[in-house]
């Protein structure tokens, strides 16, 4: 009874370290990695060549490559190594070039793939037979004091864990989960995360399939089915997505259900093979009823609050033109001291340059140069359809011309990515709004700053000593902002709860976060309140009043009459007219060009 | 040897393409129109299977016993469909979150089979030994009649796709489900037809398989599944033209690869086909090809 207990314990701690490496991936940064016991059964099978003498004979017929008979704990190691190169390798391949449904559904056919492959080949590991014989790590796989290593392991693992869970970097990860595309534009390597958390993840997995080996002393085909991935995910699902308690209750719930829905005391080699028909129906209609009425898990994640003090004297820009409850009426003639750049022709940090995009046989974008100042906001109108948000797209990176090119302070920059382009002070908030929607308000612009400490390796190792300060920076200007478009009632209401303008605002408040130089702001004010169009007027004059660099795409060509220096008007994908809006409105081609679009 | 050999290898390529493509286009179908990518197609394939085995059993004809099958597999999946999928998706869950659904439904109704069938093989009785040598191949007389069931579907759904008002609501559903709701299309209602023509299709192709395959079990459809999925691919996504043209490549490829390198290691090719394909083209190789009435979403 006591070994019984023994085998739970390290079951438990064993199926926990997995469960919180699927945990960071799927709950946290939201990769769905279907083959993820492929990892756990390379960590195994590390496990067992690093540790296993040279040319033992099975009795099977079967042999094997490697046989170092390293001592367990660096067997151990290896193994946590190979699972992170694996999980870098894959992230690297495949998450860089395929849609997130498509690399499930890769890995689920990768992880099958494998498994014929591995039970294939009897000369590479063991074949269908499998390996045994299999030296414990250097404690006996029957005493406590495995289970004790086990304990201790975990326990690392969670500091570790922790560090991409919480803090600035979980928030970065959720907010690529949330809405990638918005993401990037605030300078977020998307790809640069998603491989780090593929190696996490498969250190975590490759970890949890070494500590497996060592107290099975064997490892073969059948304990890796592509079912096995399915109970570390119910674990995570039942648990809590992207909670690391719940996932903690999550393993212990599903062994448990699974323990009794088989009726039998598990022995050491039928345990992870549940084969029973009864429990594996079970098992998914468990999971399928926590997808459908409690998809928050058992513990949902928990979201942090923030105190944000509602200081009386507030931070509304010192700039701001008018008092807060009028209409901006006029725009200043004179635009104060300006920051950066100087007047001429350098002023002109961005220029699309003969920009083409074509979709099919459709000209979308036809040979379009335009250029945005420093200090400046420049109006983009024209009639639906004719070409602005594409455009806008090209400037952004989200869209690769056809011709043409995209010309940043003078260098090309119609290859670099969106993330790279934010980081140069190119900002953009896309037409539909996408907020972070798992994240609270102030999270939401708490991920826009830029620079964070937090997120490079140091901030990672070294941890909060680091980047307390700076973070502290970062929340207090976020609840200035918040202040300024009033909405700190709102600081700590997820960002889903938001209505669509509340949404909008909170768009263009997080590219303000982000200190940009040149800003794209695709209909900021589309579905907007009037009161609130104000509120956001008045942030971009005071913007272009500290020399940024605005583009605006906007239907109400009376905002664009109050807040542009010069606006351009396109339709059918070419430019018609440039000039100050009082002037084209009375322009015959721009009437004709809104008449017939 | 070499050369009736290879014949052989591709007249069974093109047999088991064209059971392989009604599974596809069934599978690329519903993924165009209602956004799901299911992998329980596959558990369903092997309840066809196991239901025509039934019916054959107890004496039903087995033609008739295939209509039974496709319409008591279209009208489940409608079922499941309307009581799992849809309202996740109303509930604004993601593509991932709905892949990872199907995965359990794909469970949950693999099991119910191995539990009700039990895990022993079956299989038909031999329909007809006769071998017929049909434009040069070498093919049983059972696979000739697949090949023309295959291509009566195709076409049928050729017509329906390019001819007909329902062929027109289907394609700006897939298109744009919103606006062809705002457009006076009953949307729900295109979704569960679509749900139902592809259960049907999902049956023709489990009873096809489970007569050409000299044996199986309650998991026929799991690994068959990725054979689909991978035709689907090949085809692009959501490409019910490119998925016929993916799936008959399929058929004959893994065929060839069982003939020439091992039969143990054809599902290793078709992975390494579907693996390949996603990482260079995601978008398909034959998509631009199959033209624009693709049902890409």
């Amino acid at each position: 009874m006591s070994y019984y207990a023994l085998i739970l314990v390290c079951y438990l701690g064993i199926d926990t370290i997995a469960a919180w490496g699927l945990n960071l991936e799927y709950g946290v940064a939201g990769v769905a990695n279907l083959g993820y016991i492929l990892f756990i059964a390379a960590g195994a099978y590390s496990y067992a060549v690093l540790r296993l003498p040279r040319g033992l004979d099975l009795g099977t017929g079967a042999s094997y490559i490697g046989g170092l008979h390293w001592p367990g704990w660096l067997a151990i190691l290896g193994s946590v190594v190979v699972g992170a190169l694996l999980g870098a390798l894959l992230g690297l391949v495949a998450v860089r070039r395929v849609r997130l449904d498509y690399f499930a559904l890769v890995m689920f056919g990768f992880a099958i793939l494998s498994w014929t492959l591995v039970g294939a080949v009897p000369g590479f590991l063991g074949g269908q037979s499998g390996l045994f014989f299999i030296d414990d790590p250097g404690v006996s796989r029957t005493s406590w004091a495995y289970a004790v290593l086990v304990g201790i392991i975990c326990v690392a693992c969670w500091f570790v864990l922790r560090r991409f869970t919480c803090g600035p970097v979980g928030r970065t990860l959720r907010a690529i989960r949330d809405a990638p595309a918005a993401a990037a534009s605030l300078g977020k390597n998307l790809f640069g995360w998603r491989i780090v958390v593929q190696a996490v993840g498969g250190a975590f997995a490759a970890l949890s399939g070494a500590l497996l080996c060592g107290f099975l002393g064997a490892w073969s085909p059948p304990a890796w089915t592509s079912l096995e991935t399915l109970l570390y995910l119910t674990a995570v699902i039942v648990g809590g997505l992207g909670s690391d308690v719940g996932v903690l209750i999550g393993v212990a719930i599903v062994p448990v259900l699974i323990v009794q829905g088989v009726q039998f005391l598990p022995t050491i080699s039928s345990f992870p093979q549940f084969t029973s028909d009864g429990t594996m129906i079970l098992f998914s209609l468990t999971t399928l009823g926590f997808l459908f009425f409690r998809p928050q898990g058992v513990l949902p994640s928990r979201r942090p609050r923030m105190r944000i003090s509602t200081s009386p004297h507030g931070s509304l820009g010192e700039h701001a033109p008018q008092v807060a409850t009028g209409r901006v009426t006029a725009r200043p003639r004179s635009r104060g001291p300006k920051l950066l750049g100087q007047a001429g022709s350098d002023d002109a940090v961005l220029r699309a340059e003969d920009v083409t995009v074509r979709y099919g046989g459709v000209v979308a974008v036809d040979h379009v140069t335009f250029q945005a100042r420093l200090g400046t906001i420049t109006g983009l109108i024209g009639p639906n359809g004719a070409g602005k948000s594409t455009l806008m797209n090209v400037l952004r990176g989200t869209q690769s011309p056809d011709e043409g090119r995209v010309v940043l302070d003078g260098d090309d920059i119609s290859a670099v990515p969106t993330y790279r382009r934010a980081r140069r002070g190119l900002v953009a908030s896309s037409q539909l709004s996408e907020p972070f929607s798992r994240l609270t308000v102030i999270e939401n612009l708490c991920v826009a700053a830029p620079a964070q400490r937090a997120e490079r390796l140091s901030g990672i190792v070294t941890g909060r000593r680091l980047w307390r300060n700076q973070e502290q920076v970062i929340i207090e200007r976020a609840a200035s902002l918040l202040e300024e478009f009033r909405l700190t009632s709102k600081a700590n209401d997820l960002a889903s709860t938001l209505s669509g303008g509340e949404r909008k605002m909170l768009d263009v408040m997080r590219t303000l976060m982000t200190n940009p130089r040149v800003l794209l702001l695709d209909e900021p004010m589309a579905g907007v309140t009037p009161a609130l169009c104000d509120r956001i007027e008045r942030a971009m004059l005071k913007l272009a009043n500290q020399g940024v660099a605005i583009v605006v795409v906007e239907h109400d060509l009376a905002s664009i009459e109050r807040i542009c220096d010069h606006v351009v008007v396109m339709a059918s994908g070419r430019v018609i007219d440039t000039g100050k809006m009082d002037v084209l409105r009375s322009s015959e081609v721009v009437q004709q060009a809104y008449l017939n679009g | 040897m070499f050369f009736s050999g290879l014949s052989e290898a591709i007249g069974f390529g093109l047999a088991s393409g064209a059971v392989l493509s009604i599974g596809s286009v069934g599978l690329t179908v519903q993924f165009g129109i209602s956004g799901v990518f299911n992998l329980a197609y596959g558990a369903l394939l092997t309840v066809s299977a196991f239901g025509g085995y039934y019916l054959v059993g107890v004496g039903v004809n087995f033609w008739l016993a295939m209509i039974i099958v496709a319409v008591g597999v279209g009208v489940l999946s409608v079922v499941i469909n309307t009581s799992i999928y849809a309202p996740l998706q109303r509930r604004g869950g993601s593509p991932l979150t709905l892949i990872v659904a199907t995965l359990y439904v794909a469970t949950f109704i693999q099991y119910t089979v191995a539990a009700i069938a039990g895990d022993q093989e079956v299989s038909f009785a031999p329909q007809s030994g006769r071998e017929l040598i049909f434009l040069g191949f070498h093919l049983t007389e059972l696979q000739v009649e697949f090949i023309g069931v295959a291509a009566v579907l195709m076409f049928g759904y050729h017509i329906l796709l390019s001819r007909s008002t329902l062929g027109r609501a289907l394609r700006a559903t897939a298109g744009n489900r919103t606006l062809a709701r705002a457009c006076g299309i009953r949307t729900r209602r295109v979704v569960d037809f679509t749900w139902l023509i592809t259960g049907m299709m999902c049956g023709v192709a489990g009873m096809a398989l489970a007569a050409t395959t000299v044996a199986f079990d309650f998991n026929l459809g799991t690994l068959f599944l990725f054979y689909m999925v991978a035709g689907l691919l090949l085809g692009g996504a959501g490409h019910p033209y490119g998925a016929m043209i993916g799936a008959l490549t399929i058929g004959v490829s893994s065929q060839l690869a069982a003939f020439y390198i091992n039969p143990e290691l054809s599902d290793v090719v078709v992975f390494s086909i579907m693996v390949i394909i996603l990482l260079v083209r995601p978008r398909g190789i034959f998509a631009a090809a199959a033209g624009a009435t693709g049902l890409e979403s």
